[in-house]
């Protein structure tokens, strides 16, 4: 068995600038596995250029592009909660200083399928929306089999997929935990990403043995070949929650809008909870958690 | 002999409307953006529809009539057909043909049903952002029949031309051209809104003024839509809820007014 165990830092060095980066699970509500301690070390480690793939940008996302980590974003939803689109993203878009790709629910689906199933995209016809512009790795053809005109949703296999799990053995066979507290996304998402992803790195609430992970078998979602990094991280997920494990972070949440809103504030919520903290664990005493 | 209400808020006669249009036995996918569109299916249950089924949060055919807290769809999930469909089954689901009926608010809607939910402006540089179309995009090709409903008739959201066509409307010039696109869905029948309810002409799928709620003026409607709606012969008013319609809504399934969101503005 090789071990994979990391620290942050070291994990977050996989990726180089310019990488594309896929979140596996869209943070649609505030229970999402959501690798946060990575995606503050992305930040610490001053990453440039990186394009994003999610199913749904929430805080994560928007926490990247406002400490200028993104050049562009693909997802089918921007918001962090409620009906809030988040700040820096809207910014960004109306200042014209990132790239969004939009897309819908059905493309992500097929795109991550086809990413996970090794093939280079699955046709759909009818796809003459918008979307179309701004996605130049998707083709139009005709389908050699009843003429109809089709659009290749081409899979998505980003450079680095991360994401935060409750439980990994340090070789990287993983368990989402009840994947029923999830939305409708991530349940798929999550081990559809890391199967189409070139590299994957993985945040873990718990590292357990081996033996713990064939014990209950059947909730087994990640398996140790697709995987390249994990990382011990409790509480990695803050402000999110975990099921199983902790709760949200509403009010972290709420903080994050209202900092969001302008840049003078945001880039005081960046000092404080990000680049001054020396770690993960200096941070979690920071917002009052308790590893 | 229906008993007509007469103190019905133009957001239960926006419900009533979209409640109308299911027919009995149907599948229906329903998002979660607004209280109002779950409000109107589950309606639709109490009513004339009981065999209904739905799809909403992810759960299939929750067992459920009110909406308020205590009452939320997660608490009742156990109740399913399916806990927890994620997004494959869904895909599966919809591009299959099993969607007879969706419903959604856009911000922006042109002549021919393409909505908008993405942005307004420039592409790049937008003025406005929106939280973007979810599964808009899909439901408006795959769903069998798909509905619009706005809070505020407007020039402004009546245009000729959306900034951002995030869901497929008809092809303009086209009887018959989602066919020639292959897209299965028949595509946006009707569109509801604070002063009438339009349709579509069966041959060029240009909108249509279909009902005029009561105290609305034909006038009014054509003067807050920012392109020339076909006006039929057959001119009607809009039914108003009845007794029945409007006290299932306030005392039944949603006491607390969610479905007012952005029609009490």
């Amino acid at each position: 068995m090789t071990a994979k165990l990391m620290t942050l830092e070291e994990a977050a060095q996989l990726i180089p600038d310019g990488s594309s980066v896929g979140i596996a699970s869209p943070s649609v509500g505030p229970v999402a596995l959501v690798p946060m301690a990575l995606i503050r070390e992305i930040v610490r480690q001053r990453k440039r250029d990186l394009d994003l793939y999610t199913p749904i940008m929430g805080l994560e996302g928007d926490l990247l592009i406002g400490a200028g980590c993104l050049k562009a974003v693909q997802a089918f939803a921007f918001r962090i909660i409620g009906q809030a689109v988040p700040p820096n993203f809207r910014r960004a878009s109306i200042e014209g200083t990132i790239t969004t790709r939009e897309e819908s629910e059905f493309s992500v689906t097929l795109g991550l399928l086809a990413g996970s199933m090794g093939v280079q995209f699955i046709p759909l016809h009818g796809y003459q929306n918008d979307h179309l512009q701004h996605h130049p790795e998707w083709h139009q053809f005709t389908s050699p089999v009843d003429g109809q005109e089709m659009v290749t949703i081409t899979a998505i296999t980003p450079d680095v997929a991360i994401v935060h799990v409750p439980k990994s053995d340090p070789e990287g066979n993983a368990k989402l935990g009840d994947t029923n507290d999830l939305n409708v996304m991530a349940a798929f998402s999550a081990p559809a990403m890391v199967r189409g992803a070139k590299r994957v790195i993985l945040t873990a609430e718990e590292i357990v043995t081996n033996e713990e992970i064939r014990a209950t078998p059947d909730e087994t979602s990640i398996l140790y070949h697709d995987v390249d990094a994990v990382v011990h991280v409790p509480h990695g997920a803050h402000p999110f929650g975990v099921t199983g494990y902790y709760e949200p972070d509403l009010e972290h949440f709420e903080e994050y809008l209202k900092a969001a809103n302008t840049p003078e504030s945001f880039e005081e919520y960046l000092k404080h909870f990000v680049n001054e903290p020396a770690d993960a664990s200096a941070y979690l005493e920071l917002v009052g958690v308790r590893a | 002999m229906t008993q007509y209400s007469t103190d019905y808020t133009i957001d239960e006669l926006v419900v009533c409307s979209l409640a109308r249009e299911i027919r009995d036995g149907e599948f229906v996918a329903q998002g979660g953006g607004t209280a109002l569109g779950i409000v109107s299916v589950l309606l639709a249950r109490l009513t004339h529809a009981p065999n209904l089924k739905y799809n909403y949060l992810s759960s299939v055919d929750p067992l459920f009539d009110n909406i308020g807290p205590g009452h939320s769809p997660d608490s009742v999930r156990g109740t399913a057909l399916q806990r927890n469909m994620t997004i494959d089954g869904m895909v599966s689901m919809c591009i299959r043909g099993k969607i007879d009926v969706f419903s959604t608010m856009p911000a922006q809607i042109d002549r021919y049903g393409n909505v908008n939910v993405s942005l307004i402006g420039d592409h790049q540089q937008p003025q406005t952002r929106f939280p973007g179309g979810y599964g808009i995009t899909d439901w408006f090709l795959y769903a069998n029949r798909v509905y619009a409903y706005l809070p505020k008739h407007t020039r402004r959201a009546f245009v000729e031309k959306v900034d951002y066509i995030t869901g497929q409307g008809h092809i303009a010039g086209e009887t018959n051209g989602r066919q020639r696109l292959g897209i299965p869905g028949q595509g946006p029948q009707r569109v509801v809104t604070n002063l009438g309810i339009m349709g579509f002409d069966e041959d060029t799928h240009a909108m249509r003024l279909d009902s005029v709620h009561p105290g609305v003026t034909q006038d009014e409607i054509e003067a807050n839509t920012g392109f020339e709606l076909i006006v039929g012969s057959d001119l009607q008013e809009t039914e108003p809820p009845t007794v029945e319609q409007v006290d299932l809504i306030r005392n039944r399934i949603d006491p607390m007014g969610l479905r007012k969101h952005r029609f009490d503005l």
